[in-house]
């Protein structure tokens, strides 16, 4: 079954086409993992998804719904959730209120449970503030607790990988078989060879396209030898 | 003896005040109604001489050399009246390497026109420290100006942390009037937390005069403005002292439509050694936090809340 469905989407920043008459299917309990080169645009595509910014036309369908009009807050209720590629902090905030905020009536137990599925400790952490002390590491795992917390269908995660240390990141992995078994949809975009491996299918985005899809290991082979040989970044001189 | 509650001390425990605290013989505290002592406490730790006066009451508050009193002191200055003016003068000394720290409740909640005057002067002698907490309660109506003014001169070591918070009802017409002068090695801090409603009047000036050589100030205020209040923070860092540091801090929310929020920083630097830094963020509530928050699941108006709340903690 197909949980989002997104068809001939197009994104313009400043002069430049990001989204162009892009298309992107993911089925319900799917790990998709999105690649693609600096500025390819997939944080523009996660921040679409979310409704944090507006596509200027094409449809977006979540759940057989049109949801392209919908705010923010209407999308997360809906089951779509995003841990941010550059997490906000937030002055005051309590980690632990924040990792509750995703589910009404969350307990202490509950933020436990998501602070071991990304290896934190949670005395360590959960009285700390989210603010602009705390590592980029740290930060980032704490994103990837709330997200976890969430009654979501679809979780997309802008680079969860990114600023982990090698010792974390196999937690990291681990949370993201953790989310497939919770029957989770993943949007998992990375640059790291290892995580897209975890996908069931892998897409590269180029010059506002997927320029191919399919088994991951094969996707991953061809953006490390054939993209890096194109470099003209147009989508029109790719080996078919 | 046990304190038989009356109407200023219900309120106090609603403002969060430690009314136990003023049963134990081990605390000191001092609670005045308007211009009467109705409550007090005091401790070997420490001289408090309390004068009623006609409209207020003046307090001389010593900590002799290398006392550091251990509990907090507990401070109360209520008017249960709704119209009134009270003034209170207080003189401060800390002597050479003695501390305390002080917690004061400032509760107006039947105000219709109520006036409240603090005066303060505050010594800190060599190495001593002082950490001192006013936290407002009012009432949701009425007139109610406030004006604390406070000079601090901090001599050679001393430290001083001041919060500021008024939280609760409406602010009324608040003038903050803070001054201190740091003396070498000196530190202070001084924190200010203002949740301005209605037609909420609020006016912040904080100065820190870096006299001393490595002395240094951090100035941090939080107002959030909703209605039609309006909120000015006109804070002050002036460096003279060799490799003195200042800091300041300033974040105003607008948060209602036809609120007003100003800041008027001035830094000066005398000295080729010392360095001075400031940030304000003047405006709506930060977009990104907003965005966060609402990919939770909240409502645009729950992820204010969040962010207000946690911005006045
Ligand atoms: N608001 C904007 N104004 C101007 N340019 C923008 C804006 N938003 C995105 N861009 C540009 O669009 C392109 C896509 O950016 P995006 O952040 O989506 O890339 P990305 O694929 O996530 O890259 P990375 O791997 O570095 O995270 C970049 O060239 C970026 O500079
Ligand atoms: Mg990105």
């Amino acid at each position: 079954m197909t949980l989002l469905e997104i068809k001939s989407v197009n994104f313009n920043a400043d002069n430049k086409k990001v989204l162009n008459d892009f298309n992107l299917s993911i089925k319900a309990g799917e790990v998709y993992c999105l690649i693609g080169t600096n500025g390819a645009g997939k944080t523009t595509l996660a921040n679409i998804i979310m409704g944090v910014v507006k596509a200027e036309s094409g449809v977006l369908l979540f759940k057989n719904v049109d949801i392209s009009r919908l705010s923010i807050t209407e999308r997360a209720k809906m089951g779509i959730t995003l841990a941010w590629q550059k997490p906000a902090t937030i002055e005051g905030l309590s980690i632990n209120d924040y990792i509750k905020l995703g589910k009404k009536g969350s307990t202490d137990a509950d933020v436990r449970k998501a602070f071991e599925s990304v290896g934190l400790e949670y005395d360590e952490f959960s009285a700390r503030i989210l603010d602009d002390k705390l590592s980029g590491g740290e930060r980032k795992r704490i994103e990837l607790a709330s997200v976890v917390n969430m009654d979501s269908k679809l979780v997309i995660l802008d680079e969860p990988d990114s600023g982990i240390d090698m010792v974390n990141m196999q937690f990291i992995k681990k949370f993201i078989s953790k989310l497939k078994e919770l029957g989770k949809s993943v949007l998992l975009i990375t640059h790291k060879e290892d995580m897209i491996l975890l996908a069931d299918k892998a897409g590269i985005l180029c010059a506002g396209k997927i320029i191919r899809e399919g088994e991951p290991k094969k996707v991953s082979d061809y953006f490390k030898n054939g993209c890096r040989v194109c470099k003209d970044f147009t989508g029109e001189n790719c080996e078919k | 003896m046990r304190i038989v509650k009356n109407n200023l001390l219900c309120e106090y425990e609603n403002a969060g005040g430690n009314v136990n605290a003023l049963n134990n013989k081990e605390t000191n505290h001092l609670v005045i109604n308007e211009n009467k002592v109705i409550s007090s406490n005091k401790t070997d730790e420490l001289d408090l001489k309390v004068i009623e006066e006609k409209d207020g009451i003046s307090l001389n508050l010593t900590v002799k050399k290398d006392v550091h009193v251990k509990e907090p002191v507990y401070l109360c200055f209520g008017i249960i009246e709704k119209r009134k003016v009270q003034n209170i003068k207080i003189n401060m000394l800390f002597e050479k390497n003695s501390s305390a720290k002080l917690l004061a409740h400032c509760i107006f909640p039947n105000a219709v026109n109520i006036t409240h005057n603090m005066d303060a002067k505050i010594v800190l002698k060599e190495k001593s420290t002082l950490s001192y907490e006013e936290v407002h309660y009012h009432g949701d109506n009425g007139v109610i100006s406030v004006n604390p003014k406070a000079e601090i001169f901090q001599e050679e070591g001393s430290t001083y942390l001041n919060r500021f918070s008024l939280l609760k009802g409406i602010a009324g017409k608040v003038l903050f009037y803070y001054t201190a002068h740091l003396g070498k090695g000196a530190k202070c801090e001084l924190t200010a937390r203002v949740n301005a409603i209605k037609n909420d009047d609020v006016k912040i000036i904080e100065k820190a005069l870096l006299e001393g050589s490595d002395s240094n100030a951090l100035l941090n205020t939080r107002i959030v403005l909703s209605d039609a209040s309006k909120g000015i923070v006109e804070n002050t860092i002036i460096g003279l002292g060799n490799n003195s540091r200042g800091h300041m801090d300033c974040v105003e929310i607008i948060n209602g439509e036809e609120a007003v929020a100003r800041a008027i920083p001035l830094v000066e630097v005398k000295n080729k050694t010392s360095k001075i830094t400031h940030e304000a963020a003047i405006g709506s509530v930060d977009k990104t936090s907003l965005n966060t928050l609402m990919s939770r699941g909240l409502t645009q108006e729950e992820a204010v809340r969040v962010i207000i709340n946690g911005l006045l903690r």
